[in-house]
Formats: C-alpha cells, sequence, structure tokens
C-alpha cells in the first residue's frame, strides 16, 4: 500500500514536468528516458513504481510536443526527491497512517509540481483516484485499476420488476376484496 | 335508446377491469410513484455501493473523440516498419482504431482509455498498455454482453485484426483462460514484447457483477515496427 501510494505521488510529479498535446508521436528523448530511469531507480528505500504507471508516463513522452528539457527533468526529480524524502521521514506505513497536516504538504508537493507546466492534480476521495488533467481537461494519467468491470448488472432491472409484480399482486387482491371479481 | 348489457358481458367488463386494467394502472402509477419520490435517495445509495461491489473506473464523463480514419487504414501497409512521426497518440477517451475477429463475427471501435463511455461504445484499451507497432503489450476489454459477448467461441489459432491509421495489425490467439479480476499473473504490462491481452466478465450470461475475467493471449503475427 505504501509503495503504491508514493508510486502514485511520483508518477504526477513525473507528468507534472512536461506538457502536452495530443498529435504525432515524437518518441523519448535522452531527458525523458533519464527521468523514466530515475524514479524506476527509485524502487529503493521501500517504494517502488509498478509498471502501469511507468507505462502511462512513456506513452506520453512520446507524443510529439512533448519534449522535456534537461532543466525540467533535473527540477521533476528534486521534486521526486522532496516527496520521497518526506514520506520516508514521517515514518509512516501507509499513506492513512499520515496526519492530515502531513497528507496536505504531501499533495502540495505534488501540485506545486503540476502547475509548472499547467497541469491539475485531482484526488477523487470517494474513487480513491488520482488523476491528472491537462488545462484542456484531457486526461493524461489515471491510477484506476487496471481490470475493469465489463458486465452487465442487471439487478437494478430485477428489482425493479420485482416491485412492479407486487403492486400488480396488490391490486388484484384489491380488486377481489372490492368484489370486482366475481365467479 | 339506452343500451342494455347482459349480466353476462357485465361479468366480463369486471373481470377485464379486475384482472387487466387496475393491475396495469396500478403498475404503471406505483412505478412513477417509486420513479418521483425515491430516485434522488436511490441514486446517491446506488453509486455508493458501487465503490464498494465494483471495481468499475471513475465515470469521470469524458466526451469520446475520433481520429480513426477508415480510407486511411483501407490499404494493408505491406512495410516492416512505420516512422513514429506517422503516428498519432490518441488521447484518452479516442477512437482510435478498429478490431475484428471473423471467426467469432466481432468487429468493433477500437478507443484508447478504458473508461465506461468508451466501453458503451466499442472496446476499450487500458492506457497504461501500448499501441499496436510499440513493441509492448497492447491489453484490451469489452463488455460480455455486446461486443465481446462472442469471445467465448473464440479458438487457439484464431485471428484479432487491429486496423489503424498507420497500418494493420493481426495477432494469433494462443491461449484463453479464466482468472479473478485482481490476479496480476493474468496479465504481464512490462513485458518487452507485442502481444496482445484481450478481457471481458465471466460468466458470459451472469446477471450481476462477477469477480472472474475471461482472458485471451495472442502473438503478433503481422503488421509494421513503429521506428
Amino acid at each position: 500500500m505504501i509503495k503504491r501510494i508514493a508510486a502514485i505521488i511520483m508518477s504526477v510529479l513525473m507528468i507534472s514536468a512536461v506538457a502536452f498535446s495530443a498529435s504525432a508521436a515524437s518518441g523519448i528523448n535522452t531527458d525523458e528516458q533519464r527521468l523514466i530511469d530515475a524514479y524506476k531507480s527509485a524502487n529503493a528505500n521501500g517504494y517502488y513504481f509498478d509498471e502501469y504507471t511507468i507505462n502511462q508516463i512513456e506513452i506520453y513522452f512520446m507524443r510529439d510536443g512533448v519534449d522535456i528539457t534537461a532543466d525540467q527533468a533535473d527540477q521533476v526529480i528534486a521534486y521526486l526527491n522532496e516527496a520521497v524524502s518526506y514520506f520516508a521521514g514521517t515514518g509512516a506505513t501507509s499513506l492513512q497512517s499520515l496526519s492530515t497536516e502531513q497528507k496536505q504538504h504531501l499533495l502540495e508537493i505534488v501540485r506545486n509540481g503540476a502547475a509548472v507546466v499547467g497541469l491539475t492534480v485531482n484526488y477523487d476521495a470517494a474513487n480513491k483516484l488520482f488523476q491528472v488533467y491537462t488545462a484542456d481537461g484531457e486526461l493524461v494519467y489515471s491510477s484506476a485499476v487496471v481490470i475493469k468491470t465489463t458486465g452487465a448488472d442487471y439487478t437494478p432491472a430485477i428489482i425493479t420488476f420485482a416491485v412492479v409484480l407486487m403492486i400488480a399482486c396488490a391490486a388484484v387482491v384489491a380488486a377481489k376484496k372490492k368484489g370486482l371479481m366475481q365467479r | 335508446m339506452k343500451i342494455h348489457f347482459s349480466s353476462n358481458q357485465k361479468h366480463n367488463f369486471k373481470n377485464l377491469l379486475a384482472y387487466i386494467c387496475m393491475p396495469v394502472g396500478f403498475c404503471v402509477l406505483g412505478y412513477l410513484l417509486i420513479y418521483i419520490v425515491f430516485t434522488p435517495i436511490i441514486t446517491p445509495v446506488l453509486s455508493v455501493s458501487e465503490m464498494f461491489i465494483s471495481d468499475a473506473d471513475f465515470k469521470n464523463g469524458e466526451n469520446l473523440t475520433s481520429i480513426f480514419d477508415k480510407n486511411s487504414a483501407s490499404s494493408e501497409n505491406t512495410g516492416d516498419t512505420v516512422d513514429m512521426s506517422q503516428v498519432q497518440i490518441p488521447s484518452y477517451g479516442t477512437h482510435y482504431a478498429n478490431l475484428s475477429i471473423d471467426s467469432v463475427s466481432i468487429d468493433a471501435p477500437l478507443y484508447f482509455g478504458d473508461s465506461s463511455a468508451a466501453l458503451s461504445q466499442g472496446v476499450a484499451q487500458y492506457n497504461g498498455s501500448f499501441l499496436p507497432g510499440f513493441g509492448r503489450p497492447i491489453l484490451i476489454s469489452g463488455h460480455n454482453n455486446s461486443y465481446f459477448n462472442s469471445l467465448q467461441y473464440i479458438s487457439v489459432g484464431d485471428e484479432i485484426t487491429i486496423t489503424t491509421n498507420y497500418g494493420v495489425y493481426k495477432y494469433k490467439v494462443t491461449e484463453t483462460k479464466i482468472a479473478a479480476y485482481n490476479d496480476k499473473t493474468a496479465y504481464d504490462l512490462a513485458a518487452q514484447e507485442e502481444n496482445l491481452i484481450l478481457y471481458t466478465c465471466y460468466p458470459f450470461d451472469t446477471l450481476g457483477l462477477t469477480p472472474q475475467r475471461f482472458f485471451v493471449y495472442a502473438d503478433k503475427v503481422s503488421g509494421p515496427d513503429v521506428v
């Protein structure tokens, strides 16, 4: 849990350093690769980036127009180190065990990084999702589960039908009592 | 002139009223009453319950777009490679390709990003997996009661085709498997080779939510590498 939360935070910092545009692919430049290598190697101290996070970042680095500079890479790595150090320094074993102030501080680091290039970080508490958007509202990162629900749920329809059937039976009973039904 | 009804006709009318009209009327009125009164209460309750019993993705309500050009993809790219500058990386919620499996009559638009909206309009690719031609895993899902319903009849050796604007890619099915939705051994998105993974909910005829998924694995057979 602690590893995954840290990975999410760090991945947000990674994406924060670049500007995005939906256009042709351009590949990954040397500074982008340096960034990828940096957070891949950040697996020490109990924190790690899972492949789902790394892949999303790689895909967006491939976009044409997404060309991180050496200076941006240095800034992101600095934010990354700050977040990792802060989290490690709390001694926390999970995000939930952080105090409100600690959570706020950690999120502040993430949002500061995102604001550099106009990205917005959203944490949906109800669904426990981290999402990163461009200024145009384009989703560029999500911490959503990999395997989705891809089946139909007929439960609401079944419940509705059962209720309607009960009402129909009640109507028949009422009709009998009223003497409407005669043999 | 008065119209007189026989006792038998009156009897039939009363039976019609009792057995047909009143139940139907009660049903309609009852449903309207429930809908009007309880919808504001039930809807948030169902939404909250979904957080606990569903592993569904957050419905962010994004709009779907399309960059897929059927005419552009009509001719197969016979070359072994395609330049990266010819490839447009789709944004989340974009229809960028078409997926077809002739053996089981599947022909569906393919979206990048597996939101609920995308899954309602076609089959959808997990945005943490790569595009065809990039030499990395591709993870695609579809609903078991719509676009991927006939996936249950797929066999090893069947061919899957993904048609993009920059090339046509073919994959051959090597295995099918049933696994839990949270079984991470069912897929490997860190692999450094291109393979296709399709999945949908299992069993196919279930009425409610299910924790199992039907996985289909396929290896790349042909299609230009993006360089």
